[in-house]
């Protein structure tokens, strides 16, 4: 598989209106090896047959249930498994979860959402490596470029080193990049503790991280402060770079 | 069982205190019949004794003075001096059958016994013996003769009889108790299995069989209620999570093709932003059953609380920042201010509820003032926890919702529709925290550390 379009999915529904509908959705967003089964025993035989490398499964089936049938797929395969289920409880995404599901979806749901999440399960299961080394290891801001594998940051000037902590607090921020990051969720990035008692600590990291990133630390335009909650690394090119 | 033995308790303690005081009261009464007795019988020796001392003697003649013949008139009905040899020497009212001499042996037999059935009592004086007489039948007269051991016999036999009956009365008194206790025990034991709301079939037999009687009845309506009160209840959830169930298959359905109508390039703009208000129309929908599903299970105690060590203040940023993660109109704002104390406090609870129960709060202060509002939302600590704060400068929340929501107004198919609401004030009522209204725009929830759910 040379992209993650040409993933042989798998759709498993008892409702055939479902089936085709999803069908649609994934065929208008480029996916176009699909097939699909409405109970357990044509999906054991599509399943034999066609080799999926991507499976959506609703639970309640005529003929048996969803965690079953993962349990038999997952005998002969390792084919990421995404539930698509009404079933709602926290119970069920536990056990599903549990079972070694990749996702877990309640319906009704939204196209949008499915797709991103079919999208990451099948970029992480089959390109993680390749990711890796394009996106991944490297992040652009502005003239600065930061290589997160090595920790160095490259400047028109010459370069720098990031600390251990600074990579972490970058990692962290870049991972949720455009989005706030609590103090308490970078305090637990970098220390696997509670925000409190790490304050004034996380502050100095994150001032000395600027000094590095940013082209003018006092004033940044990457790495905001969200005064009382946390940071933000800016996801656009900010104006001023 | 514990209440049953104290009864039993206090019950012997009882028995045992009636036996004393019945106990003491006789020997008491005993004690005051005895000394009155004694006084009586010394008073008739004193008296026999004053009226010979008035006993003279003149020329022969032997008279009695005017305090004597008081003395006599006092208590006897006729009195005699017999001299030595048995002769009548002086007399007073002697009835006429009885004025002669006496020999000897009669002598010994009326000062022993009764003369013509006349108690009498003798006295010897300088002058003779003097004979007394009480009216007929106002004296009993017994002579006692007995052997000196039989007497210490009856001495040392009397207390032993008196300890045998207490120990009997006592030992009966803890029998009845014991069996008393037995009985009791039962019924006990059933108001213990039906204050567990367990069902009981008592035997109906003994002191206690009316009572266990009436036990097993209400046992059974206790029980057919409790049926009929699960079945109602299973009812409803059932309903619920039917319809909840049901109606998702269809919703999908609707918010997929509406998602795909609204990117559709062959649809005009309006037709898009039609399928578009389809959609979020639909995600409503989807909102609604899933707090609906959370107000039953959370009324029903069927949501177990996911209890764990939280930190309220990391808790209130990550849901605030949720807000803007997810776009927040610039028209709203939501304050975030936590005291630094409440930075060190963690409290215990399920972090996914009570995240979910103040995104609600926040939710329905933007969602109520479209045209824009700015949430408050402070923590600061309290003696046994934190108090939180959640304010908007909006509309407000109206009296009616407060009033239905604290059961003030009862829910009619007029009241307001407050599921969002109701599942914060459950989450919280859930933790054991306390929610008030101040005024109708700020919210107090007092949290506690909850160590048992």
């Amino acid at each position: 598989m040379e992209h993650i379009y040409e993933a042989r999915i798998l759709l498993v529904d008892d409702q055939p209106d479902i089936l085709e509908m999803l069908k649609s959705i994934l065929a208008r967003r480029g996916f176009r090896n699909v097939r699909t089964a409405s109970d357990c025993r044509s999906a054991r035989s599509s399943f034999d047959e066609y080799a999926p490398q991507m499976v959506i499964l609703d639970i309640m089936l005529p003929d048996g249930d969803g965690f079953s049938l993962m349990r038999d797929f997952r005998l002969t395969s390792d084919a990421p498994v995404l539930f698509l289920s009404a079933k709602d409880e926290d119970n069920d995404r536990l056990l599903g979860l549990g079972l070694g599901a990749d996702d877990y979806i309640t319906k009704p749901f939204l196209p949008d959402e499915l797709i991103l999440r079919l999208t990451a399960v099948l970029k992480r299961t089959y390109f993680s490596s390749f990711r890796g080394k394009q996106e991944d290891d490297v992040l652009v801001l502005g003239k600065r470029t930061v290589h997160l594998k090595s920790g160095v940051v490259r400047t028109p000037d010459g370069e720098s080193s990031l600390t251990a902590k600074e990579l972490a607090l970058l990692k962290k921020l870049k991972e949720n990049r455009g989005n706030i990051v609590t103090f308490d969720a970078l305090s637990d990035a970098v220390w696997g503790e509670n925000y409190y008692g790490y304050e004034n600590t996380l502050m100095v990291h994150i001032r000395r991280l600027r000094e590095k990133i940013e082209e003018n630390p006092s004033a940044p335009v990457w790495l905001l402060t969200v005064r009382g909650l946390g940071y933000k690394l800016i996801k656009e090119k900010p104006a001023l770079s | 069982m514990k209440s049953l033995s104290r009864i039993l308790a206090r019950y012997l303690l009882c028995a045992v205190l009636m036996l004393l005081i019945t106990l003491f009261l006789n020997m008491f009464l005993y004690v005051m019949c005895g000394f009155r007795l004694i006084r009586s019988t010394n008073h008739s020796t004193s008296d026999i004794r004053r009226i010979s001392d008035e006993l003279e003697t003149s020329n022969g003649n032997i008279t009695l003075s005017g305090q004597g013949y008081e003395y006599l008139k006092a208590g006897y009905v006729w009195a005699m001096l017999l001299s030595d040899d048995g002769t009548v020497l002086w007399n007073w009212n002697l009835p006429a059958g009885l004025n002669h001499s006496y020999t000897v042996s009669e002598t010994a037999s009326f000062s022993r016994w009764y003369l013509d059935d006349y108690p009498v009592t003798e006295w010897v004086t300088d002058q003779g013996l003097l004979v007394l007489a009480q009216p007929r039948g106002s004296i009993w007269k017994y002579n006692v003769k007995e052997r000196a051991e039989a007497i210490r016999y009856i001495a040392w036999m009397i207390p032993v009889t008196l300890f045998f009956n207490l120990f009997l009365v006592f030992f009966m008194v803890i029998l009845f108790g014991l069996r008393f206790y037995r009985s009791l025990r039962v019924l006990a034991v059933g108001l213990e299995q039906l204050s567990e709301e367990k069902t009981i079939r008592l035997p109906e037999k003994g002191m206690t069989e009316l009572l266990a009687g009436q036990l097993n009845r209400t046992s059974d309506i206790l029980t057919r209620q409790r049926e009929r009160l699960a079945k109602r209840e299973e009812a409803r959830i059932s309903w619920i999570n039917g319809v909840s169930h049901d109606i998702r298959t269809p919703l999908s359905l609707i918010m997929g093709y509406a998602a795909d109508l609204k990117e559709d390039a062959s649809l005009s703009e309006a037709q898009r932003h039609l399928a578009e208000v389809m959609e979020m129309q639909s995600l409503k929908i989807k909102r609604l059953i899933e707090d609906l599903n959370l107000t039953s299970r959370l009324e029903y105690d069927m949501q177990p609380l996911r209890l764990s060590k939280i930190h309220p203040a990391g808790l209130l940023r990550t849901v605030v920042s949720d807000f803007y993660n997810q776009g927040l109109s610039e028209r709203h704002l939501i304050d975030l201010y936590t005291d630094p104390d409440v930075e060190q406090i963690t409290l215990n609870g399920d972090q996914a509820l009570l995240a979910r129960a103040f995104s609600n709060l926040i939710h329905n202060s933007i969602r109520h003032n479209p045209d824009g509002c700015t949430v408050t939302v402070t923590a600061y600590p309290e003696k046994d926890g934190v108090c939180f704060q959640v304010s908007d400068d909006g509309c407000g929340i109206p009296d009616t919702v407060i009033k239905t929501l604290v059961n003030e107004l009862p829910e009619t198919e007029k009241a307001p529709h407050i599921m969002g609401l109701r599942i914060v004030y459950q989450i919280f009522q859930a933790h054991g925290w306390n929610m008030i209204f101040s005024d109708n725009r700020t919210i107090h929830i007092l949290g506690t550390d909850n160590r048992h759910g």
